[in-house]
């Protein structure tokens, strides 16, 4: 009677295990992926990589937040806080674009320490200190029909820059200026680069369920609630048999 | 008695405020006019070497690290070329002059210093280490350059910046 009611009760078990293990089964297998590459998270540079497909990054949309660019000649020229980009591409190390002037083809590009003259190609003519035109990096920059100008933060009259000669002039008559702004890139140029959620990030997100929304979590719970049945029950099978 | 202590505290801490050490290192040392002043007789116009992508790659292996310029502008006369380099230092852009005249450093001066620290390496002491350095068939200098210790970085970009300008110097004559 009472090995009857034990036989019952293990195949019960063994009915309910293969089910459970069925139904776990791709779950517990992206944890176990996700788990293991996350513990080589150095070795496989995760945290130095960066996601770039769009389906990937949905649940971080309104997270990520799009930087500033100047548009220039109908090109986005923007950094992502490391590089500067024209529309797509990477040009050169940009840690943060504060400004831009534009005359022509020629751009020039105010970036973290220095000014950037650049050709409407991306092509650099040169690297400028303003400290060689005794100016703060905070001087604002513009341009005329003749030239490109400047101005410091606390002055209100504009001076040429001679970019050959690293001097400074006089503006005799009030310049009619083509000012650049600063301005959100939009969203089908940033898109193209992500650079805020890495690889790390991502598979840490997976792995706990909050990739697949407000429900992953607790998805993931209850596959580690089979996965824990699976261990009882399995043992239980093997006990019950001894 | 009391002004008189008063007087000399103060004057204590006023010397102490415009000791060196208690500066800052960043600043514009040189202006271009000036280096041109006292580098040439009579203001010549600048040049340019537009850079092919071998001469970019030579720049590139000087340096450590991608050299983006698609044109070296210096200004020359019978000879004696006045090069105006920067490259960075731990974090920001130095500035310097080099002067150089058949393959060989006549003088090397910093412009413009934007670090924290680091800045002995405008000190005359320091620069005429550089006077007379050559190029190496390997692209080193001839001699070798003492360091300073607190300026490893802008030691650095200083070597580099003397090589660049005598590789560049090798070109003005091809």
């Amino acid at each position: 009677m009472k090995s009857n009611l034990r036989r019952q009760i293990r195949l019960t078990l063994f009915h309910w295990h293969r089910r459970s293990g069925v139904a776990a089964a791709l779950i517990i297998v992206l944890v176990t992926l996700t788990g293991i590459m996350l513990n080589h998270t150095g070795a496989l540079a995760l945290d130095k990589h960066h996601p770039q497909a769009g389906w990937l990054l949905w649940p971080y949309e309104s997270a990520m937040t799009r930087p500033d660019g100047v548009q220039m000649n109908g090109d986005w020229w923007w950094s992502d806080g490391q590089q500067l980009y024209r529309q797509h591409t990477a040009l050169m190390p940009c840690r943060a674009l504060l400004g831009a002037a534009s005359i022509g083809d020629e751009h020039l590009i105010q970036c973290d320490g220095e000014w950037l003259w650049l050709m409407s190609d991306g092509e650099l003519l040169d690297s400028l200190d303003p400290a060689l035109f005794e100016l703060s990096l905070s001087a604002q920059l513009a341009a005329d029909q003749s030239g490109f100008l400047v101005r410091q933060p606390d002055q209100t009259d504009w001076q040429r820059l001679n970019l050959e000669m690293y001097q400074l002039s006089a503006v005799m008559t009030q310049p009619t200026l083509a000012l650049v702004s600063l301005e959100t890139i939009p969203e089908a140029i940033s898109s193209a680069r992500n650079t805020t959620i890495s690889w790390q990030r991502l598979i840490l997100d997976v792995h706990s369920g909050r990739w697949f929304g407000t429900f992953g979590p607790w998805l993931v719970d209850l596959a580690a609630l089979i996965l824990l049945f699976l261990a009882c029950s399995g043992f239980w099978i093997w006990y019950s048999r001894r | 008695m009391f002004p008189a202590r008063f007087l000399s505290v103060a004057a204590l801490l006023g010397a102490l405020a415009l000791h060196p050490l208690s500066a800052q290192a960043k600043g514009t040392y040189f202006t271009l006019e000036q280096m041109l002043q006292e580098t040439f007789a009579q203001t010549p116009a600048n040049k340019a070497i537009w850079l092919d992508k071998a001469q970019k790659q030579a720049a590139t292996s000087v340096l450590q690290r991608p050299f983006r310029k698609a044109r070296v502008k210096y200004w020359t006369e019978a000879g004696r070329n006045l090069w105006v380099l920067s490259e960075i230092g731990k974090e920001k852009p130095i500035t310097f002059a080099v002067i150089t005249h058949d393959g060989v450093i006549e003088r090397i001066e910093v412009m413009a210093f934007r670090e924290i620290r680091g800045d002995e390496i405008r000190m005359p002491a320091y620069t005429a280490q550089f006077k007379a350095l050559t190029l190496t068939a390997e692209q080193t200098l001839s001699e070798s350059i003492d360091g300073i210790s607190g300026a490893t970085y802008s030691v650095r970009s200083m070597k580099k910046i003397a090589r660049l300008a005598l590789l560049f110097d090798q070109w003005t004559h091809g």
